[in-house]
């Protein structure tokens, strides 16, 4: 293979690779101040992905149409989020498994409900206008759209970097996840961050879903294809830790894209040697702290 | 308890027993479905009433079984008599591979990895076209005559199940029974007076494929076919609607779920388009309002008859 | 010597828990480790026990390094375990919490064939009668009161028949009465059954009327370690409890 095919592989590995990272980002945040595990998250990821296609069929001509759409898919799928967030809160004092169960039975409602209103043919959704062709980068030739998602995928990061360490609200996630209860008897309404970290989570997977879909194409069955993979993220990279959800998405994503290169019907099973082996070798993901 | 749960199999069996006489084939055969999911609850409950995992992936081994049992049947020649007998070692031996891997994982990591690998055996499924005719699954995989009809298959599956359920509430009540349930109850109290966490839970994890493997092979001679579906997610979904339904801290709870949800697939049908939906209603439902189930509703029920006369019992 | 520590330090991030600790109990001791708020005794226990790993130093039982094996090794080496915090299996009766961790201590956990409620019932029986929750045996572990689940904790930890015990405040939250009792319990346990006890306590009366040693821990280092009157003397140990916080 030649090294141009190489690097070809690799982009396209770091583009799924930062899809994953925006949807292990708000799996993460929701854990680190909820220790709730959203086993939704593909289903918001896929609602985005419908969600954003019929707002963009809608706008169909309007300049930046894409974009708006990318947006307000992320805006509709994180008031979804504030809904499941609601019906949520009873639970908050059982036990995990609880919790899950209830995601669970979310990820089954939704995945109907997709089916029922939207399901049938495939659709997609070209690349918006000015990302459609390709660009040369040193002897590589790149599609355009692959940087701009990585691209997006690190502003993602950026922002959520500065958010953490320079805002009010980043303290307070920040103390969250450090230690829920004080945050709480310091009167910070924990309800309202709760819901506002769920938002924020359901936000960037309606939104990646959005951006991810001129990728491939949109239709049923992505929530529990892009949920599986981002689980393989969240193990390798830990529960805990930003910085592991970043580099586990990096190598989830190359894992994925090379892996396709030799089994490429299945080239999951890839993900799933790397989940193995991090689960035999460190239970507790690469870089996450450990967890009972 | 003892003797209203007693009664209350005596019961069951009575009418279990009775049930194909004078009663419609339809009617027979949903009792015969009604069997293989009270199986496949009672596998599943083995890790999450008894030992406290949560596995999204019971349908796998569900699927190992059923497959095992057409694949030797139709490739390898074998009788049915054979090819059942020998599908519980591969069961056997797929959830060990798999459950070695799983139960070095608690709680979340070890529900998503359940979830994982039942995707993966469902890709190998529907793309191992050469192995497993993919998509289509396999045709034409018929019971002996002897069990040709639907009563006789009927009692053959009755007696299966009633046998491994038996086999199960053995277990149950057996020290090693108790040592799930002290993981489940608290794991780190268990590691404090010696039981080994990791080995006991892959145990658990063996024994659950085991008779969730038996329940896909009784499945598949009854439906005379098997596709990938049912290795897929939302079949790993019917055990825990049917254990929440009926309660996983009872023993009988998965079967009582199991019953409820037979019931229900007669009227909605399984293959209506809101299927997922309404078991995702459900599971949203229990957990919120009933999170013990039928099961746990009937004893606390029936404590409290008890504790009015002045006995106390610890939930089995 | 049954159990030895050897310079054994464990830090969590920034903050040393423990530093440097060094001590012996000998076979038959009853030794109290006391100390200030946040001094390291439920981290040490921790390390003893198996359940964290010491960053530096070592930890022997019966001649042998246990620092590096896993918790349930350490518990079926001898070393037997009474949690601060009430830490019953809930869902279980009284009467098979103390089942679950005999069968532990036969080997008899894997045991599919026996029958569970009438394996080893009249050695739990026993051990409930010694610690007082003989009528309760039926009962839900979970519907008990606090007290009563301390005293359940305590038998759990009995009944694999540990060399070593180490309770971890075993009388807080009881009353005068109940401190008294199971104060005579340890007591008895130690000079009866020849057990070795290593508690934590905050109670002093406790700790001067039944230890015959006295471990002092502040900031994670070991300040004092003898009998109780010279424990009490020393002046570091008294400054560490009266002047400086934490």
């Amino acid at each position: 293979m030649t090294l141009s095919g190489v690097v070809n592989q690799f982009v396209s590995g770091l583009t799924f690779g930062m899809v994953l990272f925006l949807l292990a980002l708000g799996l993460v945040l929701i854990f680190g101040v909820m220790r709730v595990v959203n086993f939704a998250h593909g289903s918001l990821y896929m609602v985005g992905a419908f969600l954003g296609y019929f707002v963009w069929d809608w706008l169909k001509g309007m300049a930046g149409g894409f974009w708006v759409s990318v947006i307000v898919a992320g805006l509709l799928v994180a008031a979804l989020g504030l809904v499941l967030e609601y019906m949520l809160r009873p639970l908050y004092a059982r036990e995990h498994s609880d919790q899950i169960l209830f995601t669970y039975g979310c990820v089954l409602i939704i995945g109907d409900l997709v089916k029922w209103l939207w399901g049938g043919q495939y659709r997609s959704v070209p690349r918006p206008p000015g990302f459609e062709g390709r660009v040369e980068l040193g002897g590589v030739v790149l599609p355009t759209y692959y940087l701009l998602v990585i691209g997006v995928g690190v502003a993602a990061g950026l922002g959520l970097w500065l958010l953490l360490a320079r805002t009010k609200l980043g303290k307070i996630i920040r103390a969250a996840v450090a230690d829920r209860e004080m945050v709480g008897i310091l009167g910070i309404r924990l309800p309202r961050l709760f819901a506002g970290v769920f938002g924020i989570g359901a936000f960037l997977a309606g939104a990646a879903g959005m951006l991810a879909a001129p990728l491939g194409s949109i239709g049923t069955g992505m929530d529990v294809e892009i949920i599986v993979a981002v689980f393989a993220v969240v193990i390798v990279g830990g529960m805990g830790s930003f910085l592991g959800a970043a580099l586990a998405s990096l190598i989830i994503g190359e894992v994925y894209s090379f892996g396709i290169l030799v089994l490429p019907a299945a080239a999951q099973v890839f993900m799933f040697l790397v989940m193995v082996v991090v689960l035999v070798v460190r239970p507790q993901g690469l870089i996450g702290a450990p967890e009972r | 308890m003892r003797r209203w749960s007693s009664v209350g199999v005596m019961a069951a069996a009575v009418v279990l027993l009775a049930l194909p006489w004078g009663v419609r084939e339809y009617n027979i055969q949903l009792a015969n479905l009604f069997l293989v999911g009270a199986l496949f609850a009672l596998s599943f409950n083995v890790l999450f009433g008894y030992t406290g995992l949560l596995s999204f992936g019971q349908a796998t081994f569900f699927g190992v079984g059923a497959y095992a049992l057409a694949l030797l049947m139709k490739k390898a020649g074998l009788s049915f008599a054979l090819a059942f007998v020998l599908s519980v070692p591969i069961t056997a031996l797929f959830a060990g591979v798999i459950g070695f891997f799983c139960s070095r994982a608690t709680e979340f990591f070890f529900s998503v990895l359940t979830l994982a690998f039942g995707q993966l055996l469902f890709v190998v499924a529907s793309k191992w076209y050469t192995l497993t005719a993919g998509d289509d699954g396999i045709q034409s995989i018929f019971p002996p005559p002897a069990l040709g009809s639907a009563t006789r298959y009927y009692y053959f599956s009755l007696a299966v199940v009633a046998l491994c359920t038996a086999a199960l509430w053995w277990i149950a009540r057996s020290p090693f029974g108790y040592t799930l349930q002290s993981i489940r109850d608290n794991p780190q109290r268990s590691e404090a007076i010696g039981i080994n966490l990791r080995w006991y839970r892959w145990m658990a994890f063996v024994v659950s494929g085991i008779f969730a493997g038996v329940a896909g092979a009784l499945f598949t001679t009854f439906n005379w076919a098997v596709a990938p579906t049912e290795l897929d997610w939302t079949k790993s979904a019917e055990p825990v609607v049917m254990t929440l339904l009926g309660g996983p801290h009872v023993f009988g709870g998965p079967i009582i779920g199991a019953a409820i949800f037979t019931f229900f697939q007669f009227y909605l049908g399984k293959h209506t388009l809101f299927w997922a939906l309404s078991m995702g209603v459900v599971i949203l439902f229990v957990v919120r309002f009933m999170p013990g189930g039928v099961g746990g509703y009937i004893f606390q029920r029936v404590q409290a008859a008890r504790e009015a006369s002045g006995k106390h019992a610890a939930q089995r | 010597m049954l159990l030895s520590a050897e310079g054994v330090s464990k830090s969590f991030g920034a903050v040393a828990a423990v530093t440097g600790a060094t001590f012996n109990i000998e076979a038959g001791e009853l030794v109290a480790l006391i100390g200030p708020n946040g001094a390291g005794k439920s981290t040490l226990f921790n390390l003893i026990s198996g359940i964290l790993k010491p960053d530096a130093g070592t930890i022997a039982f019966d001649g042998e390094r246990i620092s590096s094996l896993p918790p349930h090794r350490i518990a079926h080496r001898g070393i037997g375990l009474a949690f601060q915090v009430s830490n019953v299996f809930s869902r279980l009766s009284v009467l098979e919490n103390i089942q679950v961790a005999l069968f532990s201590a036969r080997g008899k956990s894997g045991s599919i064939w026996s029958f569970g409620p009438r394996t080893l019932r009249e050695e739990a029986r026993e051990i409930l009668a010694a610690i007082g929750l003989l009528e309760v045996a039926g009962l839900s572990a979970g519907a008990l009161a606090q007290a009563d689940k301390k005293r359940l904790e305590v038998g759990i930890a009995l009944a694999v028949r540990p060399r070593l015990l180490l309770l971890d405040e075993p009388t807080s939250g009881q009353s005068m009465e109940e401190t008294d009792s199971t104060m005579e319990l340890i007591r008895r346990i130690n000079q009866e059954q020849a057990l070795t006890v290593l508690f934590i306590e905050h109670k002093m009366d406790v700790v001067f009327g039944i230890a015959r040693r006295v471990l002092v821990l502040h900031n994670g280092r070991l300040i004092a370690d003898g009998e109780p009157r010279t424990v009490r003397a020393n002046e570091q140990v008294q400054k560490a409890y009266l002047g400086e916080t934490g």
